[in-house]
């Protein structure tokens, strides 16, 4: 277990005609060195988990146990060690990236985490290898860069500082096909090989299906159902709260339901020998 | 998201001042602008107050809002009083000089968090469109205006990310002492003002795009109407402004 949500709610604007609940009364444990998925709608409150736990915001009752470190509306001590440990990419571009270049938006990081700064001129091209991108890219100004590059530099500008849990708010967001591949292998050796633990915060299910150890569906701030990789194959538990079925899973229960007998995959070739076997 | 309220910005709820039009906001508040520049009576000065409380009372913007911006200009008051004490000004005086800046913060308070930056443009430019024989770009000087009203919320908003952001990645602003606080925020500071005119950049892209023209209705048509609240709000106005000619003789 790394981290412990216990009967957390999360409110903000509280006694104000716009309070509104994002989280309530949530209790889960997220366990390490697995990739965890959280799905839901835009109310749902998913991507109000990751400020939570980065401790970035504060809970309105309850607590959050994140490493050693708890999150309970109190102030935390030594909150910059739980930072470095816990990497936030927020989607919105403008909570996340502020500086002017991509340089100083990689060097910041390592500068006020103090992580291995004199490794500096090494890390800061080798994180931007690491999700795709060339050290030309380093001079550009953050404002120039395109939607799927921007994305690119906000996984960069967390990979830096190599934190342990790493939470992405919509990891596919503005990514173009190639790019979504090399993030699903990226986070798969992120994973074995790195021993990370990692949160995704998504609506996508195309996405994290072959790829998530366990997947949370929440909605209206609570969890509604909670199991493997298996619950995506529900496509009527989906549906009920305003997702989206895998692609390749509504091709499946298609097929079945005309009595083709196809086994669940996460593979495209896998299924097409599948349906090549059925046919003949 | 709202929690942190400034002086300029706009709160987005449904109450029957917000839907009133911005030129009659505008042009009451040009009346009010009279008796409160013009009159020395207390009496109408403890009316008009209690006007304007009703007013903010019935924007549904939480009260605490409105007396936080007195309350942060506490020592301008204090440093009033001083200055008419020393000018050998008698209770009463102090006491009305004290009642038109309370009544005209508040009032301008109320007219920026119930009518968006939209709208304000609007109402600036329909309140000027008197002025189109002159051909003067009043949709500029409207743009400049509200761009100059909303500069500091949008400021703060752009200063409240930047630290937010900074904070995740270990420049630590909301647990720190107030020195180190000074550092985190004068040091984000750049960014910051790069950002905001960023912004405002690209608002004004974003406007172009809605090919913003004052001689359109385009936008905000419901607010944009000329309501019974909105008549009813101008009359009284005009009482107060009929009481203040009368007080004067000026008729």
């Amino acid at each position: 277990m790394v981290i412990k949500f216990d009967n957390v709610t999360y409110k903000e604007n509280i006694m104000t005609p716009l309070e509104k609940t994002y989280i309530k009364n949530l209790s889960l444990i997220i366990n390490e060195n697995k990739i965890t998925s959280f799905i839901g709608d835009s109310e749902s409150g998913i991507y109000k988990l990751g400020d939570l736990i980065n401790a970035s915001s504060y809970v309105t009752s309850g607590k959050i146990k994140v490493l050693n470190y708890i999150n309970d509306g109190r102030t935390i001590k030594k909150v910059n060690i739980l930072r470095m440990n816990v990497g936030l990419v927020k989607l919105n571009k403008d909570e996340m990236l502020f500086n002017k270049t991509v340089k100083d938006e990689l060097e910041f990081g390592i500068k006020y985490f103090k992580y291995k700064t004199e490794k500096k001129s090494v890390r800061v091209p080798d994180a931007l290898k690491l999700v795709g991108l060339t050290s030309d890219y380093l001079e550009k100004n953050i404002k120039d860069l395109t939607l799927s590059e921007i994305r690119k530099v906000s996984l960069a500008s967390v990979l830096i500082f190599n934190p342990s849990i790493i939470i992405i708010e919509e990891p596919t967001y503005g990514l173009q096909n190639k790019d979504r591949e090399d993030l699903k292998k990226l986070l798969t050796m992120l994973k074995t090989k790195y021993n990370k633990t990692i949160i995704l915060l998504t609506k996508d299910t195309d996405f994290i299906y072959g790829l998530t150890d366990e997947v949370f569906i929440m909605n209206k701030g609570s969890i509604v159902s909670h199991g493997g990789k298996e619950l995506l194959e529900n496509e009527d538990l989906i549906n009920t709260y305003n997702l989206k079925a895998p692609e390749i899973i509504r091709f499946i229960n298609y097929a079945n339901k005309k009595n083709a007998n196809l086994t669940y995959t996460s593979n495209i070739l896998d299924l097409i020998k599948e349906v090549y076997r059925n046919a003949f | 998201m709202h929690s942190n309220k400034y002086f300029g910005s706009y709160y987005p709820v449904d109450s029957f001042i917000h839907k009133i039009n911005p030129v009659i906001k505008l042009v009451a508040l040009f009346l009010l602008l009279i008796p409160i520049i013009g009159s020395m009576e207390l009496k109408l000065h403890v009316v008009m107050l209690f006007f304007t409380v009703m007013l903010l009372y019935s924007s549904k913007v939480p009260l605490r809002f409105y007396f936080n911006m007195l309350y942060g200009i506490r020592y301008l008051f204090i440093l009033l009083l001083f200055l008419l004490a020393s000018r050998g000004l008698d209770l009463e005086t102090a006491v009305i000089v004290l009642l038109k800046i309370v009544i005209l913060i508040e009032y301008l308070s109320l007219i920026f968090y119930t009518t968006s930056p939209n709208e304000l443009k609007y109402g600036i430019e329909k309140s000027l469109s008197p002025f189109n024989f002159l051909s003067l770009n009043l949709g500029k000087f409207a743009n400049v205006v509200v761009n100059i009203i909303t500069f500091f919320p949008l400021l703060f908003v752009t200063e409240q990310k930047v630290l937010k952001s900074a904070s995740m990645r270990g420049l630590d602003y909301y647990n720190q002492d107030i020195l180190s606080k000074i550092y985190v925020a004068s040091s984000s500071l750049k960014n910051t003002f790069r950002l905001t005119f960023e912004r405002i950049k690209e608002e004004k892209f974003a406007s172009t795009l809605r090919m913003y023209n004052v001689s359109k209705h385009r936008t905000n048509l419901s607010t944009n109407k000329i309501n019974f609240n909105g008549i009813f709000l101008l009359l009284i106005h005009l009482i107060f402004v009929a009481y203040y000619i009368y007080e004067r003789g000026l008729l």
